[in-house]
């Protein structure tokens, strides 16, 4: 109830906020323009403006998660609107779950739009309409769910700036863990080994997520493998937001 | 009801952290129906006290409870009302949104959280301004919009911060009829402030705290009538004197305040009978002899140097 209730005045809040309405306008902007530069592409171009399209539906997501996630907890605390909730009787953790399920509303929402953006996109210039995008499309959105998770962790303790930093450097790193640990570094050193390990299993591995190439190039999928993905993430953020929610209990506010 | 224990808040300040202790060791207890007035310079830790009480900040040492409930503890909000010190609402809500938003986390039911707002938004003078944003506010409708919401479920406790600061006489006069009717109410009341007359007439109890440190608290008459005891004495009487004897003057301060009315003013009480010897013997008829009670302004200046 009371995490609903927050949650949904953090989605108005994101949809009051006009940088949502320039970030959804430059979505726009780049699906047309990839539709233009797949023209020159000579036969390839239903795969381009796939790729493309995912790719830009990917930074999009991440601009969400990450700026406006960290943006607008960082808001509320420095202009100290966090008071009037938090004097309420409702506890911390309620209120950074409310703030997590408000952003990914806001996901959700720009990541409908989106979708219908690119099949239209694609539709209008292939003349093709191809609905399992949208698989490619909602596990992108998982990722995203992932990200979310990670920026509120670290804006409830550290400044926006290392936060945006931190978040971005666990996003690349959970996109290339895998082939961390596939490659040999030739490092024998036993604490490096460690510390790769460690950090392979606490990074969101973000690579069991993207099926792009796949819905691209139509191959197969293995349906029950998504699900635990999916399975995954969740599970992922909840054991993030519990450890944050604890970490947050014991901040002073300004 | 409210009960400080022991509290104590360091916090590190400078370049090369160093901590500094902001509260000392806090005690101090609110009862049901009270009117605490909670009273201090600037800096001497009064809303750092009322963020302990509300869980925003965390003190070092001690305990604070409200109800009985200690403070880390979120059901102990459930019937509390606060006031910010400084209004910091959120800019993208109109003033009606913001206080049903204020409702709803204290799971009020929607139908009488309507009515609620409706009532509140006509006490504090804001029916007009319920839809417009409120980052179009003014200071004032801002501080009003506060007291709404603090006010949005019925608390049996209020902890305001300054709740008489930026508002016009109009607004002054209206929060107070607020607090004076909750009072009536009897709910009680911990509020900060700087403005002693506001104190003194609003008060049933009050503690002034200056660097961190309790230095008076208790019922506002016997807390008074203490710091009044070694306190001076008036004497008014006719005749001019003051050539006559003119070690009155060691004595203290004469003031002629008629034709034939003088009042000598002293520090102390020991001269008093000698005094009124002199003034008998010289034909002087005495028409008053009190023992000055300090106004808490008095008191309050007395105490912080
Ligand atoms: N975040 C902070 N970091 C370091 N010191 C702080 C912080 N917040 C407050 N202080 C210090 O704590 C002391 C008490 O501040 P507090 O705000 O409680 O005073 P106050 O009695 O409410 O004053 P005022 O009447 O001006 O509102 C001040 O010396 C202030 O400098
Ligand atoms: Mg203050």
């Amino acid at each position: 109830m009371i995490i609903k209730t927050i949650a949904y005045n953090t989605f108005k809040e994101t949809v009051r906020d006009k940088i949502l309405y320039n970030i959804l306008l430059f979505a726009l902007g780049f699906s047309i323009l990839s539709g233009i530069v797949s023209q020159w592409s000579l036969n390839q171009e239903e795969k381009v403006l796939q790729d493309f399209g995912l790719t830009i539906i990917s930074v999009f997501g991440i601009l969400i998660a990450v700026f406006i996630g960290i943006g607008l907890l960082y808001k509320e605390l420095d202009n100290r609107t966090i008071y009037t909730v938090l004097s309420k009787p409702i506890s911390r953790g309620q209120f950074l779950w409310g703030k997590y399920f408000g952003l990914v509303l806001t996901l959700a929402v720009n990541f409908t739009l989106m979708a219908a953006g690119l099949l239209s996109v694609l539709w209008l210039f292939t003349g093709l309409l191809k609905v399992t995008l949208l698989i490619a499309v909602g596990m992108i959105f998982f990722q995203m769910t992932i990200l979310v998770a990670v920026s509120l962790f670290f804006a409830v303790y550290a400044s926006p700036v290392v936060s945006v930093v931190l978040t971005l450097f666990v996003f690349l790193a959970g996109n290339f863990s895998a082939d961390i640990t596939m490659l040999n570094p030739g490092i024998e050193n036993p604490l490096f080994m460690s510390i790769l390990n460690v950090l392979f299993y606490v990074i969101p591995n973000f690579s069991l997520l993207n099926i792009n190439s796949q819905i691209v190039h139509n191959l197969p999928l293995n349906y029950i493998e998504l699900i635990w993905s999916i399975v995954y993430s969740i599970a992922y953020s909840a054991v993030l937001l519990v450890f944050g929610s604890m970490i947050f209990n014991r901040k002073n506010l300004k | 009801m409210i009960k400080l224990e022991n509290i104590t808040k360091w916090y590190s300040k400078g370049f090369i952290p160093k901590k500094v202790e902001i509260l000392k060791g806090v005690t101090l207890t609110v009862n049901k129906g009270d009117v605490f007035g909670y009273l201090g310079p600037n800096g001497a830790g009064k809303t750092t006290t009322i963020k302990i009480l509300l869980n925003l900040l965390k003190s070092d040492k001690g305990s604070a409870q409200i109800n009985g409930i200690d403070v880390t503890n979120p059901k102990s909000r459930q019937s509390v009302g606060y006031l910010p010190e400084q209004p910091c609402y959120y800019d993208y809500l109109t003033g009606k949104e913001f206080l049903d938003y204020c409702g709803s986390l204290f799971r009020i039911q929607k139908q009488s959280l309507q009515k609620k707002i409706d009532e509140l938004l006509e006490k504090v003078g804001l029916e007009n301004a319920r839809n417009t944003h409120l980052r179009k506010y003014s200071r004032g409708m801002l501080q009003r919009i506060g007291i709404a919401q603090a006010l949005i479920n019925d608390p049996e406790v209020l902890i305001l911060d300054e709740p008489l600061s930026g508002l016009d006489p109009h607004g002054r006069k209206d929060v107070l009829d607020i607090i004076i009717e909750q009072k009536n109410k009897g709910n009680t009341i911990f509020f900060s402030s700087h403005i002693l007359a506001d104190a003194e007439s609003l008060c049933d109890k009050i503690g002034i705290i200056n660097e961190g440190v309790l230095i008076a608290e208790g019922d506002i008459d016997t807390v008074l009538d203490r710091e009044s005891a070694s306190a001076g004495v008036e004497i008014v009487y006719t005749t001019d004197l003051t050539g006559i004897y003119e070690e009155f003057g060691k004595f203290g301060n004469i003031d002629k305040l008629q034709e034939n009315k003088y009042r000598l003013t002293m520090e102390d009480k020991y001269h008093v009978n000698d005094i009124l010897e002199k003034l008998i013997s010289s034909g002087a008829e005495i028409l008053s002899v009190n023992r000055h009670r300090l106004t808490l302004e008095e008191l309050y200046l007395k105490k912080i140097r």
